[in-house]
């Protein structure tokens, strides 16, 4: 992990991967469904709590220059925190990996491969990232980093194309369901920004570790605007997903996009565009538990171990017994895993961990 | 002693990989060759005649002919609808039904129409809307016609008089209401949107066929499908918009109304007006409007009852050039554009009472104005907009700027 150090963009652009996977398919839908038209109200606010949350990460981690989350809770509570921590990590971001493959292959099932099995178009998911996780680490950030602008692009293309769709009246009620379902109960929505998970693994792997507050700060705003970018198109186009589940909200609003009769049916684009960035999310994913694995079992050369993991990625995806049990993971166990792991878990270990650093020094 | 490579076993695996994921990705392939696919251009829906509780559903192909260098432009072969007919208790079954008919699988990707007879839309069309919306194939911008007559027979006099290819008519056809606003392009996209939440009522455009005698036709107020002066060979007409209340069809606009509800909703770009000469009251004017701004809509709760002001600003000019005409006269201009203006008040006003107090559906989506007059949800639903349209009062302001005739501008 740390022979290969990344820059600046790089690193924004791997925090973003994670905002822009879940957005494709159930992220948008659920939060309108949550908060109503007072989505982007809540967005905004959620937004500015995901930015001084990534300040307190960049704060908590200044003690512990060149050392991700899993040294510091060695530092905490010894190799076995270490261990712990470590599997924790593994099994959350495999389990959000699989079934957000799960759901994308669903759902690409349902567009484009009617008569194909659903294990075979997440098999061609496992090849891909298998072959990606073999090659360095770095290639795989490269790769991102080149499709991410294309893919923020096509979501401003999306948008300004669907202008002429939008309504907004849409965003009234302004409050939605109320002052306490926004601003209260709708701070659980920060599992929008589950990308600063991310964060906590970057110090060892920046060139230039004193960009981790540019980093955290920059990656999490960009990743505040897509979030309400997106959800903006749906609410002003499909006020009705606060009613109705469609497969993809976003694939939606693409269907609509013609000029004329000339130029139609760009959603085929966009697909083939979120495809990629897809395999890059999950290859990104795989990668970091490949790396925390070899982290806490001293292993010197990961390649062994990739078609393992890309095992575990299938088997974990193979295992809702159909999109109704992969729908409901996504949508109701991802969001409290990610508030539980991402905020909580992490955010308490790295206070700890400050207090006990501050304790040592006093001595 | 056999030493296996590791390259070796790398690339068998890779064979072995390309294999099942052909093997996998085949049948889908399949599926899609256009070998093997039959493509609908227009898909009717009616009541069955045997069973009331069946439905009669009409699909319309062309041969893939009609599409090659030969035969595109040359005018010589008209083109001639292929129309099939089946009776099955579901859209999907009649579509499965069909498929085996035809010995090809039925896309509906290129489906441009979807037409539902007047007496199933009476019945209600959300089981249908749904069905359609949840296929794949069918995409958002598939208009959707309502046909006073049997839709087999509407489909089968819809064929383009001067047009070859059917599938350009087809598409271009219902855009006409933008440079008319006699008719509207209404989408199973709007439609589905309207019927599932509680800001709109769903429209669709309307379509009948040309009678032998239009004894109701006395003058353009009275113009709607089925019941027009035109005279022509293709005697499906599409004029009007049918009103729905929910899934059900409530009732019926005529052109005029419709090109109202065209200005409310700034889907017409320009249109025609008839107005009294303003020098001579037995003669009438022909004003070119032109819908320079977005019309505006306000909606104000006032004691618990909607008071909708609407602002239209249009701008125009004179089409009718007589002998003494003077469109240079500023005192002329303005005389003309109050009229076009009162005009236009009266006939908006109409619509709006009309879709109000008779049809109680709020097809212009007036309901989506008035949620920011609430704080939460919760107020709105309470409200209950579509029941409390009923109630709502309408101030209708049309300002309008005649600015000369055309080329000629006094005689």
């Amino acid at each position: 992990m740390t022979s290969s150090k990344f820059n600046v963009k790089e690193a924004i652009s791997l925090v973003l991967v994670v905002a822009v996977a879940h957005s494709l398919l159930s992220l948008p839908k659920n939060l309108l469904e949550e908060q109503k038209s007072a989505v982007i109200l809540n967005i905004i606010y959620v937004s500015i709590l995901a930015i001084l949350f990534s300040y307190l990460v960049y704060k908590l981690f200044k003690s512990f220059p060149g050392k991700d989350i899993i040294d510091i809770s060695e530092f905490l509570g010894g190799k076995s925190l270490k261990n712990i921590l470590g599997i924790l990590f593994i099994s959350y971001l495999a389990f959000s990996g699989s079934i957000l493959l799960r759901n994308f292959c669903e759902s690409i099932k349902i567009v484009y491969f009617p008569n194909t099995r659903v294990a075979f178009i997440i098999a061609m998911f496992i090849a891909a990232i298998i072959i990606v996780c073999s090659l360095d680490f770095k290639s795989n950030i490269k790769t991102t980093f080149i499709i991410m602008p294309i893919v923020l692009l096509s979501m401003v293309f999306l948008f300004i194309c669907n202008l002429k769709n939008f309504s907004t009246d849409r965003m009234f009620p302004i409050l939605g369901d109320g002052f306490t379902n926004t601003f209260i109960t709708g701070i659980g929505n920060l599992y929008a920004f589950s990308g600063i998970v991310f964060l906590y693994f970057l110090p060892p792997l920046l060139k230039n570790p004193s960009k981790f507050k540019k980093i955290s700060l920059i990656s999490i705003s960009i990743s505040a605007v897509y979030i309400i970018m997106t959800v903006s198109i749906i609410l002003f186009m499909f006020a009705y997903f606060v009613n109705i589940d469609e497969i993809m909200p976003l694939f939606s609003a693409a269907r609509y996009i013609e000029f004329g009769s000339f130029f139609q049916r760009l959603e085929s684009i966009f697909l083939l565009i979120w495809f990629i960035i897809f395999a890059c999310y999950l290859s990104i994913t795989m990668m970091y538990c490949i790396e925390i694995f070899k982290k806490i079992t001293n292993l010197k050369d990961s390649k062994p171990i990739v078609p393992f993991f890309g095992l575990l990625f299938l088997a974990i995806a193979l295992m809702p017994k159909n999109y109704a049990s992969s729908s409901f993971l996504e949508t109701t166990a991802y969001p409290i895993l990610t508030i539980g792991i991402t905020f909580i878990l992490s955010g308490l270990l790295l206070l700890l961990a400050n207090i006990k650093f501050v304790k040592q020094k006093g001595r | 002693m056999i030493i296996i490579n590791s390259k070796l076993i790398k690339n068998i695996f890779i064979i072995l990989l390309l294999i099942s994921l052909t093997l996998g990705f085949s049948k889908s392939y399949i599926s899609y060759s256009i070998d093997n696919l039959d493509f609908v251009l227009a898909m009717g829906v009616d009541v069955a005649d045997s069973d009331e509780n069946k439905l009669k559903v009409t699909f319309e192909f062309s041969k893939s002919s009609n599409y090659t260098p030969e035969s595109g432009g040359s005018g010589s072969d008209k083109y001639k609808p292929i129309i099939n007919t089946v009776e099955a208790s579901s859209i999907d079954s009649a579509i499965n039904l069909m498929n085996a008919h035809m010995g090809k699988e039925l896309k509906l990707s290129h489906c441009k129409l979807l037409v539902f007879s007047e007496k199933l839309a009476e019945k209600g069309l959300s089981q249908h809307i749904y069905t359609l919306i949840n296929n794949v194939q069918i995409r958002p911008s598939t208009n959707i016609i309502v046909s006073k007559s049997d839709t087999q027979y509407y489909l089968e006099n819809l064929n383009p008089t001067i047009e070859d290819h059917i599938t350009v008519y087809y598409e271009v056809f219902p855009n006409s209401g933008k440079y008319t606003g006699y008719t509207t392009n209404a989408t199973i996209g709007d439609f589905f949107y309207s019927m599932s939440t509680n800001t709109c009522e769903s429209f669709a455009l309307l379509a009948g066929m040309s009678s032998d005698q239009n004894d109701e036709y006395k003058d353009i107020n009275n113009i709607i499908a089925g019941n027009s002066p035109i005279q022509s060979e293709r005697k499906a007409q599409n004029l009007g918009i049918a009103v729905f209340k929910d899934d059900r069809l409530e009732g019926e606009l005529t052109a005029l109304e419709t090109l109202s509800f065209s200005i409310l909703a700034s889907k017409v770009n320009n249109f025609l007006v008839s107005v009294p000469n303003p020098n001579n009251s037995n003669d009438y004017l022909d004003v070119y409007l032109f819908d320079d701004k977005n019309t505006k809509i306000k909606v104000n709760i006032i004691n618990d009852t909607p008071y909708v002001t609407v602002d239209v600003k249009l701008s125009g000019e004179i089409g009718t050039t007589s002998y003494n005409s003077d469109y240079l006269n500023q005192v002329t201009l303005d005389e003309i554009s109050n009229y076009t203006a009162s005009y236009l008040e009266s006939i908006i006003s109409e619509f709006l009472y009309k879709t109000s107090k008779q049809y109680h559906s709020d097809i212009s989506c007036i309901g989506k104005r008035a949620l920011r007059e609430f704080t939460t949800w919760t107020d709105y639903e309470n409200y209950n907009w579509k029941d409390r349209y009923r109630d709502a009062f309408f101030d209708v302001n049309v300002d309008v700027n005649i600015k000369s005739g055309s080329l000629i501008t006094q005689t």
